[in-house]
């Protein structure tokens, strides 16, 4: 067996998928040969420095179990974010309407139809400037809608 | 069908063993795990046969805490020059851990991906080239040579560490 030979086959030999005969073989040439008996060196001690980093499985069955599984939150996060995205414009919606109304059930929409600075001014917090000119056009086109519609419709449109 | 419960149950133990191989503690490993099957959740891969979820398992894991360490080593490193190391101070964890297997993971974090998985594949899991070859869908011989490459690259990281050693220390007083 010549250097090339034995190069060809190392990974076997070090990965430990020879039949015996063969691996006799490649050791012997190891042994005589210096610069590829040093190369078999350097990648055994490799091998057994990096299976030294694996711990052992008693130690892993062990510590394995304390690792908790995943919980299928992307889908019922999905579902959540979407609920509560919903709820939340419902109950702005009703929050708008009824600051925009001052309270009385009385005033007609084209009364509440105040302009955005002074839709601002009188609500703590503020409402959000495009809402307050979409709650402006919506109420001079529909005299007649509700608060609450209006306001669910200067909503829709940001 | 994606079934979480199932690859969960089937591999979080070999999982756990690699990340606690490659990071060296529990806390980490046990992030690690975590996360790789949250990522399996939200890509929800589909499996042919049971060495392809392996193979996907194997890789995603390596990925994960190959990068944490990057990160982790450039924070200590950030650290180290913006303040001098106190005797004071209790050493971490990290720092008392054998010398060598902290060398044997920074050259691995330094192997390309195919290599490392190789090596991890082989060392770690005792699979034959055969078996990597189909789990990563490469031909044996490619295998062979990437594992090849790989004992190279970390022989000579681990022969530099001697050489280190064998050279005169500059005293520190």
């Amino acid at each position: 067996m010549n250097c090339e030979q034995w190069r060809n086959q190392s990974a076997d030999l070090v990965g430990d998928e020879l039949p015996p005969a063969e691996r006799g073989e490649l050791e012997s040439h190891a042994r005589e040969c210096a610069s590829c008996g040093a190369d078999l060196d350097d990648m055994r001690r490799v091998v057994q420095a990096v299976q030294a980093l694996r711990p052992d499985d008693d130690s892993v069955a062990l510590a394995a179990v304390s690792v908790p599984m995943p919980e299928g939150f992307p889908r019922a996060g999905r579902a959540f974010v979407a609920i509560a995205r919903y709820a939340a414009v419902i109950a702005f919606a009703f929050f708008a309407g009824y600051a925009s109304r001052g309270g009385s059930q009385s005033d007609s929409a084209a009364q509440l139809a105040v302009k955005p600075a002074n839709v601002n001014s009188t609500i703590n917090p503020p409402i959000h400037p495009q809402i307050a000119q979409n709650y402006q056009r919506a109420a001079d086109r529909h005299p007649n809608a509700s608060t609450l519609g209006l306001s669910l419709l200067s909503i829709a449109r940001r | 069908m994606f079934d979480l419960e199932r690859l969960f149950r089937d591999h979080r133990e070999r999982v756990y063993r690699w990340a606690l191989g490659l990071c060296g503690r529990h806390a980490d490993a046990a992030d690690i795990c975590q996360e790789v099957f949250l990522r399996s959740l939200l890509r929800r891969p589909s499996f042919e046969n049971e060495s392809a979820a392996t193979g996907w398992l194997r890789r995603v894991t390596s990925n994960i805490a190959i990068d944490r360490w990057r990160s982790r080593r450039s924070a200590r490193l950030a650290d180290s020059r913006r303040e001098p190391i106190s005797p004071a101070i209790a050493p971490d964890e990290e720092l008392v851990q054998n010398e060598e297997a902290q060398r044997v993971r920074g050259a691995l974090a330094a192997l390309s991906e195919q290599q490392r998985l190789v090596l991890l594949a082989k060392a770690f899991d005792g699979r034959t080239f055969a078996e990597i070859a189909a789990e990563m869908g490469l031909a044996v011989p490619t295998v062979k040579t990437h594992y090849l490459r790989a004992l190279e690259a970390v022989a000579r990281v681990l022969s530099s560490k001697h050489e280190d050693a064998g050279r005169a220390r500059p005293v520190v007083r």
